[in-house]
């Protein structure tokens, strides 16, 4: 096995440097955090940024979220939308542009990953909502970046990425299986190390850190739960190519099996409606990378 | 090992949630439009949920407020705080309900109806149960569809069964079997000779295939029909349903919603007995079990769900 671990803990800072959290989406966050927020300060963010304003204008006017009547100010999108899915979509919009410019691997399909990434924390969120779990939007904001050292390894590690890739073909093995055969260190931990020096809340570190393996989480393990089974979810549902599982069982799922647990009553929860309700949200994460995108 | 290859069809407007009319905007009648508000939307929804289980998502509240307006319309009702009352609470309730399940089915019954669910039955399922069968040294499998109406449903699982013939020929026979309480129905089916709009969503090639035109009607090719064998049954009958075991597949979508929760509860747990070990389920594509039966495993594929039997 090749050492890509401290190759990573070596270059972290200088990537850091580079791709941070975006400003607006930290800003936001810390405002609907602390309950004080109100939609005047929030908007008022949000408008400093004409681009990311516009383009939440355009989202919320979309016919996903089918308003007949034209949502054309901040405020309006925030009373009519809610302030949690303005601040997903303000925080997903900022991320994507931070690191829409990062040089690509070709064989990498980069809006597939944000459909993946921004599908995986949608449903993140209507599965917290539907356990009645509370996480402030940090299950967003999780599911948005669980994916983020594959874009470090796509950018910085370009001849390893690439084995990744070839292997996972040769093999028809899944991403994780072919990096954790070839090297030291997956794509989970490399996105947490940078995160680390990031200023996001810490269950979203354990969340991407574990994202493939929820039992070993020590902390934070219901979110770090969501998290595994979101991505799940969205590979089966979304419309992934590489690699795409053939079938998923909830009830299979170690995040399942480790939720039910602390949760017995989950034995009645309605996968079906669940299942109903996240396919609107894949859509959505569709539509706003499309939008995204075309400006 | 035999690689099938992957059936991918063309979806019609975007994602899982292919409805004939789901993004259309509710049309105005008459001299005022109805606007259905998204409180009343989620009241009917829940109601609809909890009466049929079948889910209507937000994105698809357009689908629903058509539909309704239809209904509100016909009865001569004042909107949709009216009708909610109506149907929870008027004598002819019943019957209503019945007229609302009608309405929001409509247009269910055509060949390739859902095609995430064909493209899980095509890719995964069939070929799953062809190789357990094979390796468990069986002779035939059995595929039934049981609410056939007029035959579209049984005949498209034939083509795809027909197109991997590869995968089962020689080894196995497929039988396939639909089901409809209606004999004339049934007769209809046994024609084989659909209009326009039921072959709509057919792949062209499979429509060159096997498919014959004459004049305003397309006529199935006997190929695929003789794989069909039509019998009456009524689901409730517990005697009939007795008649249909050892079935490896068992389509029922869309039939489930017109029972109440007691009958559906009888039907379902039926549909369990009757399906062999391994064998699948599919119920309509937004129709739910929950608080129905917990017997089997649900299995997610790609855009759609299935019911197994462990």
């Amino acid at each position: 096995m090749i050492s890509l671990r401290s190759l990573v803990e070596s270059k972290i800072p200088e990537i850091q440097n580079l791709a941070t959290l975006p400003a607006i989406a930290t800003e936001i966050m810390s405002l609907t955090e602390s309950d004080r927020s109100s939609m005047k300060e929030i908007s008022k963010i949000i408008e400093k940024d004409m681009t990311i304003a516009s383009k939440i204008l355009k989202i919320s006017n979309s016919p996903l979220y089918g308003y007949q009547r034209k949502i054309d100010t901040i405020q309006k999108a925030l009373v009519l939308l809610g302030i949690k899915e303005v601040y997903n979509i303000v925080v997903g919009i900022s991320v994507y542009s931070t690191f829409v410019n990062l040089k690509n691997n070709s064989d990498f399909d980069r809006d597939a990953f944000w459909e993946h990434s921004s599908g995986c924390g949608r449903i993140a969120k209507v599965f917290a909502e539907g356990l009645g779990l509370k996480f402030d939007g940090s299950e967003f904001l999780s599911g948005l970046l669980h994916d983020m050292g594959k874009l470090i390894l796509d950018q910085y590690f370009q001849r390893e990425f690439s084995q990744i890739l070839h292997k996972m073909k040769e093999d028809d093995i899944s991403f994780f299986e072919a990096e954790s055969e070839l090297f030291d260190i997956n794509h989970a931990e490399v996105g947490a190390l940078l995160l680390e020096r990031w200023n996001v809340p810490e269950n979203v570190i354990y969340a991407v850190r574990y994202h493939h393996s929820p039992e070993l989480a020590k902390n934070y393990r219901e979110m770090t739960c969501i998290i595994h089974i979101a991505n799940e979810l969205d590979k089966i549902w979304g419309d992934v190519e590489l690699n795409k599982p053939h079938s998923f069982s909830l009830t299979e799922n170690t995040g399942w099996k480790i939720l039910k647990e602390s949760y017995p009553s989950l034995e009645n929860f309605d996968i079906e409606k669940f299942t109903y309700e996240l396919t609107q949200e894949i859509t959505k994460a569709k539509e706003i990378i499309t939008i995204n995108k075309n400006g | 090992m035999f690689q099938a290859s992957k059936f991918k069809f063309k979806m019609k407007k975007g994602g899982a949630s292919s409805s004939d009319d789901g993004a259309n905007k509710a049309k105005p009648f008459g001299k005022e439009k109805l606007v259905l508000d998204d409180k009343k939307f989620r009241e009917i929804r829940d109601y609809i949920y909890d009466k049929s289980g079948m889910y209507f998502n937000d994105s698809k509240k357009y689908l629903l407020e058509n539909r309704l307006v239809k209904r509100v319309e016909s009865l001569s009702l004042n909107g949709f705080d009216e009708y909610f009352y109506y149907i929870r609470y008027d004598q002819k309730k019943e019957k209503e309900l019945i007229e609302l399940f009608n309405a929001i089915t409509i247009n269910e019954t055509s060949f390739f109806r859902n095609e995430p669910q064909i493209e899980a039955y095509s890719n995964e399922v069939l070929p799953e149960i062809i190789r357990n069968a094979k390796a468990e040294g069986r002779k035939e499998i059995t595929i039934w569809s049981a609410a056939s109406s007029s035959g579209e449903e049984p005949y498209t699982l034939a083509i795809m069964v027909h197109e991997i013939q590869r995968m089962w020929k020689g080894a196995l026979t497929v039988k396939i079997v639909g089901s409809d309480i209606s004999t004339d129905i049934i007769d209809q089916a046994k024609e084989g000779a659909y209009n326009e709009y039921s072959v709509r969503n057919i792949p062209p090639e499979f429509m060159k295939k096997y498919f014959e035109n004459a004049g305003q009607k397309y006529v199935l090719s006997d190929l695929i029909k003789n794989y069909v064998e039509f019998v009456h049954i009524n689901l409730i009958d517990m005697n009939e349903m007795s008649k249909m075991k050892g079935a490896d597949i068992i389509f029922c979508r869309n039939v489930l919603i017109y029972f109440d929760t007691a009958s559906k509860t009888k039907v379902v747990s039926k549909l369990y007995d009757n399906l062999n070990r391994g064998g699948y389920l599919f119920i309509g594509h937004s129709e739910s079990l929950h608080g129905i039966s917990k017997a089997f495993r649900l299995v997610h594929f790609n855009k759609s769900i299935a019911y197994k039997k462990e």
